[in-house]
């Protein structure tokens, strides 16, 4: 059973990290610098979580992967968005959204998303929808790890 | 896994939402399952001795601290109780930071945005006075 993450997360200072782990391994990562007052504490994050068999085993293979199944995924967003817009209440529990479509079968795909402090479900669902709207973007332009940091 | 430190709010929260009832109806394994699904959930399982600390203060009984040390016991200590000179000076520089709705800041939410910071993660925490 293979599994294959993509995550984004907001710091307070305004840094954005953003990364694909294959097997719990960061594969594809990169970090935008916040203001320069460092502040770690996460104001938002959005995981989408896949586990089954024949997933990606390297850094580019996730990314192929996630490309091909692009239009699933943005559907998926979207409707969570949607359902975030709506007023989907996101606590101190991480929501769980399961609901893809297209995803080859016995891959079970989970967005997770979770918000901190004084944001809410509607901007969460900006988050979403933007996720959403440049996801082949994001996923082109994300940098490969050195192979000594992938222990590769 | 994320390079996430879970603070103590959120290991204390997630336990009072686990618990149902009196502590003596449990035992370790169980208390050692509500940190994986926390640990699942998050995808991380970084802790700062802080954390160690601040739960360890709250236990009442014998029986807690059993229970308090098999949930403590899943997670990662990240810093292997090795808080430096330069976390303390950094916690002592976040303290002093008074926040515009002059709220007292807390020693130990200090010292693992600190420590954090030193060790490049961000921490998760649901508790809005988290100093910032």
């Amino acid at each position: 059973m293979g599994k294959l993450s993509f995550y984004r997360q907001a710091r307070q200072d305004g840094g954005v990290r953003t990364a694909i782990e294959v097997n719990e391994d960061t594969v594809l990562h990169h970090f935008e610098e916040g203001g320069d007052e460092s502040d770690p504490s996460l104001l938002w994050w959005v995981d989408l979580r896949c586990e089954g068999p024949g997933l990606p085993k390297g850094a580019e293979e996730a990314r192929r992967w996630l490309l091909t199944h692009a239009g699933s995924i943005k559907e998926g967003f979207g409707r969570l968005a949607e359902k975030l817009h709506a007023g989907l209440d996101v606590d101190l529990y991480p929501l769980q959204w399961s609901d893809f479509h297209g995803l080859p079968k016995r891959v079970k795909a989970t967005a997770v998303c979770s918000a901190i402090r004084r944001v809410t479900a509607r901007d969460i669902a900006t988050v979403v929808r933007g996720l959403a709207g440049h996801w082949e973007e994001i996923i082109a332009n994300l940098p490969a790890l050195p192979a000594a940091a992938t222990g590769g | 896994m994320r390079q996430v430190v879970l603070d103590s709010a959120l290991l204390v929260a997630h336990w009072n939402r686990c618990r149902r009832g009196p502590l003596e109806r449990y035992r370790e394994p169980d208390v050692a399952g509500w940190a994986q699904k926390l640990i699942a959930i998050e995808r991380s399982d970084a802790i700062v001795t802080p954390v160690v600390l601040e739960l360890t203060c709250g236990v009442l009984s014998k029986r807690g601290l059993q229970l308090t040390r098999a949930y403590l016991g899943e997670f990662m200590v990240i810093d292997q109780g090795a808080v430096l000179n330069e976390d303390w000076r950094e916690a002592l520089r976040l303290a002093a930071r008074v926040p515009r709705n002059g709220k007292a800041r807390d020693l130990g939410d200090c010292l693992i945005r600190a420590i954090a910071n030193r060790l490049n993660h961000e921490v998760s925490t649901p508790d809005k006075s988290f100093p910032s």
